[in-house]
């Protein structure tokens, strides 16, 4: 009894303490519930390529209180990326989707990518709906980019910024609390923006384990910028926590995928491994990562042509529509580490890479330059729909800068047969001089199993000696045109897109029958007319002398009166008068008249004045007479 | 209000340098930024302000006036045409009588024949083919400035010069020895 009185003044408190101290770890963790998934897919392609997407995708479910739209709660950053969030915060961005980008995809033989996304840098943000003035949030926020990512996406400004009607849409919740205003949409695109390690390097600091462990180890600049195509992404948007989507919470999902060419490298064979391939391999999965996977897309082993080591977690068949694929799943949670040393994913193929017809996918868009010469030119797009009996309503968006002046009157679309198409909506942006682009947006039919052309023509501008870039004869980019509808089908996706966050939903849970679809075209490379750098002080002075032309001799003119002088007389007149006296008079000439200016006329001249003088001469005397 | 830039704003300020016959282009294309506004202004004045000095020698002679600012206009607007030009030359023949006066029609008319066979040729083989410059049409700019100018000078001391054999006779052939004709103050 004395012993449970003298324990009572000590255990009460600390058990007080111990039930503070829970109820606050569980409010902690209440108030930052955020998950972290890490994955990457590994395709390879039949003509030989090695496509590899890792997807970092982080969910946190975020208090989105506010009176009129969504206002983000930002405290407590544990896996959120800070730097990244609190630019989000500052101005007001509901979702973002930015995309640096070196290489072309090239759709017809590798299908549909998971990102489509422009050469170059790409950015398009929705603000909130709250937002007063959006271009100044959209100065703000590229700045601000521009300076996290070490992108050069301080020179977007009005001459490269758009807002499409059409194309676009938002990628995450939209409704209720996140009603988004049209006029709130702003999308940008630098075609001559480089991608190389400098980007690189900020990029792999948003992650929450920075390239210490997990998939981000595998980064090496040196492997990752030595491929065919290599695409950065940074995508933000909201999306529901459940499915009933009673709270939201906001995706952030960061994307690298990479399209290598094994063949290249290793005497025909399409073998890789990540040793090889990104010269280093798994060691183990991020600690805060909930999920770590790597997928192989292992559908091509049919025939048994290759073989994959080391052996999978699981072998996962999935199946949507009338298409079957089968994925090895590696989980970096249960994968022993301790015994293999290491996860080196490799494949070696028993055959050479045979080269036959590869069947593009249903859909797909080429774009090209038309025309000669520096003046005039023409932009044509060729859209193939090669479905044979549907047809496909697509959205059209082309984007052209201020210096190439397009001609709406010019446009036409029809099919290689002939037959004009109507597009149902048109939407045209007219440009301006140093101030905006023209942008046309069409919402078209394609007919089943044809090519539609798009074409139109435009003027090229002459632009002022400082507006060219560094190297002028290389030309100016436009770029890419954007492609976007709604397939029926799925099998030319490597990954259906689908509405839930990470790859795991879209391989094995997707169950939808619409599939978006956005396409990016190429860029073009037109070459203005450049002036002659090396002339500004020529050129001043040439001109000027020209106007001094005038000006002198009209000074002239008008300021002095004609009248007469008596060469006879010493020190009248002018050198010749003068040379002629001295020498004796041998020309006698009936008059000799001088210019009014000596500097502007030349020794021809005076030949010419006294013979036309001598001629007016004699008419004056024939009138008289 | 904004039509006022695109009309009028236009000719003033001269935003678009697509090459013309004109001396505005090439100058803009290659002017500092610094000092385009003050060139604008002073390419500007140039155009305009020969009105005065040349009303005050010609009052008695508007007609001859006009005809003289038609062809400065010409010259020096900030996008001439060859409308412009035929405009002030097919009011030429009026002033006839002045031509035995005029003393580098030669010259002027070589100089027009150049410019004018030659622009088409040089900016043929600077947009399309790429292998001359943009100087050579601008040298070509040049001359056709030149020689319009000189013809306005020429005609206006051509002119002057009958006015002046009008009140004071011909020139004297005999007398104190040389006469000459000069221009003094």
């Amino acid at each position: 009894m004395a012993a449970a009185r003298a324990s009572g003044p000590v255990l009460r408190p600390l058990f007080s303490a111990l039930l503070f101290l829970s109820c606050y770890v569980f409010h902690t963790v209440a108030l930052t519930k955020d998950e972290h998934t890490e994955e990457l897919l590994i395709v390879p392609f039949r003509s030989g390529q090695v496509y590899s997407h890792f997807e970092f995708t982080t969910l946190w479910d975020l208090d989105f209180a506010g009176s009129e739209g969504p206002r983000y709660k930002l405290q407590h950053f544990r896996l959120f990326p800070r730097a990244l969030g609190q630019v989000m915060a500052e101005y007001r961005v509901q979702e973002m989707h930015l995309t640096l980008t070196q290489g072309m995809w090239q759709q017809d033989k590798w299908s549909y990518p998971l990102t489509s996304a422009a050469p170059g840098a790409e950015l398009w943000v929705w603000f909130q709906r709250e937002v007063d003035d959006v271009d100044q949030a959209w100065f703000g926020l590229t700045n601000a980019l521009s300076g996290l990512f070490c992108a050069s996406l301080n020179f977007i400004d009005s001459t490269s910024t758009v807002t499409p009607d059409l194309s676009f849409r938002p990628q995450g919740l939209a409704q209720g609390l996140f009603k988004t205003k049209p006029s709130h949409l702003r999308y940008a695109t630098l075609p001559r923006e480089n991608v190389c390690t400098e980007n690189l390097t900020p990029w792999k600091k948003l992650l929450p384990c920075s390239t210490r462990t997990g998939l981000a180890a595998l980064f090496h600049a040196g492997q990752l910028y030595n491929t065919q195509y290599s695409s950065l992404g940074v995508h933000l948007r909201p999306v529901c926590q459940n499915d009933s989507c009673t709270d939201a919470s906001l995706e952030l999902r960061q994307v690298l995928s990479t399209v290598a060419d094994p063949p290249a490298v290793l005497n025909g064979k399409q073998d890789w491994s990540m040793k090889r391939y990104f010269s280093r391999s798994l060691s183990g999965p991020c600690p805060m990562a909930g999920t770590s996977r790597v997928y192989v897309d292992v559908t091509g082993n049919q025939t048994s042509s290759f073989t994959l080591k080391p052996e999978p977690t699981e072998l996962k068949v999935t199946s949507y529509q009338d298409y079957s694929r089968k994925l090895a799943v590696y989980d970096l949670w249960t994968f022993p580490f301790h015994k293999e040393h290491g996860l080196n994913v490799d494949m070696k193929w028993k055959r050479e890479v045979a080269y036959n017809q590869l069947t593009p996918p249903l859909l797909y868009v080429h774009r090209f330059v038309t025309g000669y010469g520096q003046e005039h030119g023409g932009i044509m797009s060729l859209l193939y729909n090669r479905h044979p009996y549907l047809e496909q309503q697509v959205i059209y968006m082309e984007l052209v800068p201020w210096f190439t002046r397009m001609y709406l009157h010019t446009l036409k679309v029809e099919t290689t047969e002939g037959n004009l198409i109507q597009p149902l909506m048109t939407r045209y942006k007219p440009g301006r001089d140093r101030q905006a682009p023209y942008l046309l947006e069409m919402v078209l039919t394609l007919p089943p199993d044809s090519t539609t052309r798009v074409s139109f023509s435009f003027e090229r501008a002459f632009l002022k000696w400082t507006e060219y870039p560094p190297d002028a004869n290389h030309g100016f980019y436009i770029s890419s045109a954007v492609l976007t509808t709604i397939l029926r089908q799925a099998d030319n996706f490597t990954v259906p897109p689908h509405m839930g966050s990470g790859l795991e939903s879209g391989l094995f849970h997707s169950s939808s029958t619409e599939f978006p679809l956005c396409l990016h075209t190429e860029t073009l490379l037109i070459s203005l007319p450049t002036p002659d750098f090396s002339m500004p002080y020529n050129v001043i002075c040439l001109t000027c002398t020209v106007i001094a032309i005038a000006f002198g001799s009209l000074h002239n003119l008008t300021t002095r009166r004609f009248q007469y002088t008596d060469l006879t007389k010493a020190g009248s007149g002018g050198l010749r008068a003068r040379l002629a006296r001295l020498f004796g008079r041998e020309k006698q000439t009936t008059s000799e008249e001088q210019g009014e200016e000596s500097e502007t006329s030349d020794e021809n001249t005076q030949e010419k004045l006294l013979n036309t003088n001598s001629v007016s001469e004699e008419e004056i005397d024939n009138k008289d007479r | 209000m904004e039509w006022l830039y695109s009309t009028r704003g236009f000719v003033m300020l001269a935003p678009d340098l697509t090459p013309n016959m004109g001396l505005f282009w090439y100058f803009f294309t290659e002017m500092f930024e610094h000092f385009c506004i003050f060139f604008l202004c002073v390419f500007q004045l140039n155009a305009v302000f020969y009105v005065i000095p040349l009303a005050i020698k010609l009052r008695d002679h508007p007609m001859f006036h006009l005809h003289l600012l038609v062809g400065l206009t010409a010259v020096f607007k900030s996008y001439p045409t060859f409308g412009d030009a035929a405009l002030f030359l097919s009011l030429l023949p009026v002033w006839g009588h002045c031509f035995k006066y005029m003393r580098n029609l030669f010259l002027v008319v070589c100089m027009w024949l150049y410019s004018i066979v030659l622009a088409p040729v040089l900016w043929h083989l600077w947009i399309y083919y790429g292998s001359a410059n943009a100087n050579f049409f601008y040298a070509v700019t040049l001359a056709y400035a030149t020689a319009q100018i000189f013809l306005l000078t020429d005609l206006l001391y051509a002119f002057l010069r009958r006015e002046f054999h009008l009140r004071h006779g011909p020139a004297p052939k005999e007398g104190q020895g040389m006469p000459i004709l000069m221009n003094l103050k």
